[in-house]
């Protein structure tokens, strides 16, 4: 296994670009759960945002395919149980660094983001998760997080659809911040 | 168990496991020859069909990639168009659909609506995603297998991707990626290929016969095939019939030889050769008796043969039977050795005696009779004198080697006797040629004394024939008081007959010597 890339520790807030859309809600981690369900809730009622239960599997099958054809190699697309979850390993880093400008991280996620802008009928959750999160640490880390989800907006997805949850975990490396991805179906009639 | 007896089990015994072993052999090659002559021919079926089916898959990813880079509005005439040329060079494609997420806007083919299965089997890495044929992929009866790339999906009716052309009692049944892809026919059920070892199996209990192959190309591919097992006898039946006809051969051949060797074992010859190996050769003793005297001054060795389960065989029988199969030079070495050892036993107690012992005919020519006899009268610690050697007429032949052989034995001490005498055709110029000690006279003429026949005249010339040559006279099958009285007023010296004794065993021939020395001192 070649050994990880060493990475540098977070030095400053990385600016954010311009937004076009309204910014996308930052969830507490301890209110994360309550949130998503009031937001598929809200999205269910509306048909174009929701699918029906019998066509989940087909959909998220459908969709896990999508994004393994249009994710880069680095980015590791997993079908689970309740939908689909993206690994960006270190394909999208929550540090800042001359080699890694906001523009370029939108344009390695544009693939990605034309796949669900067509597969509308899905919460997506761009969670990241440190080791340590303190009042020092968390307002960079969501501003990066942020810039992420700037990325889908700005490509035409709904920020209605999009959660952002910063989270603390003791395992993660202590170097490595990671970013993920959940993508959720949004079915008629549940809440 | 007698030697027969085993010999006979033993026989039997070695036919039947012989015929088995080769019976076995014979259908172990000829099933091992078979399985792979239908290893390769399955082995081939299964790669012309997973090749094929490995091809399709392939096209369809293929298909499916084109399809997404098309650059035509989707869902228009040129689009339809092209997805219709697609399916129309594919027979076994049912439909090509266009999609945009779960909902499809456009397709060609039969199938009348959306196909959406719950769950994919296969998601891979490339963006392709499969659905197996199941019940979730089964539309008017048919299970279809399902590919989706991007926004475009492809139907495909797995029943048309196995052919087995005209093999209507083959069944098969092609695995991709661990799951049944597709079955010939259709409703075929067959075991699943991680059941089976690879190649040819055989279900004793199902009666049918088993194939399996795996492929490793772009897909991993594994197919199993099943037949009757009658198919396959049928279809290796000229092999079979051949190695059925070779084997009654070789089994015809194995019992004739196991016959042949049965009749040799259970010959006289062969029994007789086994008793001359064995020692089994024992010798009695005919007392020789002084006529003027009545003292035993002598006795004749004679061979005796008796068989495993007891019986004597007549000397009358086993001594041809032995020059016929080559033995009788075993035999008289055989006497040689018994009697001498034998005659130790008695001859200090004796003083002076005789041994005769008969020589065969060809014994003369026979480097090891001088040489058993040096050796063997050295180890009794006797002088060669009480050892004479008794030839019969018959065997005596007009030759230089024989004339030689004779008196080099004559050198060494051994008398030489003419044994049978008169039963031939001696005549007196043929005599005179061989350096000879003792003439005994045939028990025929012996049994004329006294009694007015024919030949009642001949021992009397046979008497006076030899005294003009020098030589001393003994006669046989002495028989009556009268017949001893004649020979000795006539010159004979010795005698032998039942009138002194039978041949005895050593043990009753030193009695009856010792008997006999009592009597005639007393």
């Amino acid at each position: 296994m070649p050994p990880a890339k060493p990475r540098k520790p977070v030095v400053k807030p990385a600016p954010v670009p311009a937004a076009s859309a309204p910014q996308v809600p930052v969830v507490a981690a301890y209110e994360a759960d309550k949130v998503r369900s009031e937001t598929k809730l809200a999205l269910a009622r509306d048909q174009r945002n929701s699918m029906i239960s019998a066509d989940v599997g087909y959909y998220l099958d459908v969709l896990s395919g999508r994004l393994k054809q249009g994710a880069d190699p680095g980015i590791t697309v997993v079908r689970t149980n309740e939908g689909v979850r993206l690994d960006f390993n270190e394909s999208l880093s929550l540090t800042q660094d001359e080699a890694q400008s906001a523009v370029d991280d939108c344009r390695r996620l544009m693939p990605l983001t034309k796949v669900l802008r067509e597969y509308e009928q899905t919460l997506i959750t761009l969670r990241a998760t440190v080791q340590h999160l303190d009042s020092a640490s968390r307002p960079a880390v969501e501003r990066r997080i942020r810039e992420y989800a700037s990325c889908l907006t700005n490509a035409g997805i709904s920020n209605k659809r999009v959660l952002i949850l910063v989270a603390e975990d003791a395992a993660t490396d202590p170097a490595a911040m990671h970013v993920q991805m959940r993508i959720e179906p949004v079915v008629r009639g549940s809440g | 168990m007698l030697r027969h007896e085993k010999t006979v089990v033993w026989a039997i015994l070695t036919g039947l496991l012989g015929i088995a072993g080769l019976l076995g052999t014979l259908t172990w090659f000829l099933w091992r020859e078979s399985v792979a002559s239908e290893d390769a021919y399955s082995g081939k079926l299964a790669a012309i069909l997973g090749d094929r089916v490995e091809h399709i898959m392939v096209d369809l990813r293929d298909m499916l990639v084109q399809f997404d880079a098309l650059d035509l509005p989707r869902c228009s005439d040129s689009h339809l168009d092209a997805l219709r040329i697609a399916a129309m060079s594919r027979p076994y494609v049912r439909s090509i659909g266009y999609w945009q997420a779960n909902q499809r806007l456009c397709a060609v083919g039969f199938l009348p609506a959306a196909l959406k299965p719950k769950r994919a089997d296969r998601v891979y890495d490339s963006g392709v995603v499969a659905w197996w044929p199941s019940e979730q992929t089964k539309v008017a009866g048919i299970e279809l297998f399902l590919m989706r790339f991007g926004d475009h999906d492809v139907a495909v009716d797995p029943r048309q991707l196995l052919d087995l052309g005209p093999m209507q009692d083959r069944q098969a049944e092609l695995w991709l990626e661990d799951l049944p892809l597709t079955a010939a026919p259709w409703n075929a059920s067959l075991p699943a290929p991680k059941s089976l070892p690879v190649g040819v199996s055989l279900n004793k209990d199902k009666q049918r016969i088993y194939a399996r192959y795996s492929l490793h190309g772009v897909l991993p591919v594994e197919i199993v095939t099943s037949e009757p097992l009658e198919n396959f006898w049928r279809r290796h039946a000229t092999t079979l019939a051949a190695g059925a006809i070779f084997g009654l051969i070789v089994a015809a051949a194995w019992t004739e030889a196991i016959r042949r060797f049965s009749r040799h074992q259970f010959s006289a010859a062969t029994a007789l050769r086994r008793a001359v190996r064995a020692g089994d050769i024992s010798v009695v003793y005919e007392p020789m008796v002084d006529l003027r005297t009545l003292r035993c001054v002598g006795a004749e060795a004679l061979a005796r043969w008796q068989r495993e389960d007891g019986t004597w065989v007549s000397p009358n029988v086993f001594i041809p039977l032995a020059e016929e199969s080559g033995v009788m030079h075993e035999v008289t070495l055989a006497v040689v050795r018994t009697a001498v050892a034998d005659l130790a036993r008695i001859f200090a107690e004796a003083g002076a005696m005789t041994l005769s012992i008969n020589l065969a005919g060809g014994d003369l020519g026979d480097e090891r009779l001088g040489d058993q006899l040096r050796e063997s009268i050295a180890a009794a610690g006797l002088p060669p004198e009480a050892v004479k050697l008794e030839i019969t007429e018959r065997s005596l032949i007009d030759s230089d080697a024989d004339r030689a052989r004779i008196r080099e034995l004559r050198l060494r001490g051994h008398q030489i006797a003419i044994d049978d005498f008169g039963t031939g055709y001696s005549s007196l110029a043929y005599l005179q040629s061989f350096e000879l000690d003792v003439i005994k006279i045939d028990k025929a003429f012996v049994d004329t004394i006294g009694k007015s026949v024919a030949t009642s005249q001949v021992i009397e010339h046979i008497i006076d024939m030899a005294r003009s040559l020098g030589l001393r006279t003994a006669a046989e099958g002495v028989e009556t008081a009268a017949q001893v009285s004649w020979l000795g007023d006539h010159g004979v010296l010795l005698g032998q007959g039942h009138l002194f004794s039978k041949p005895l065993l050593i043990d009753d021939f030193i009695r009856f010597f010792r008997s006999n020395r009592h009597n005639r001192e007393t």
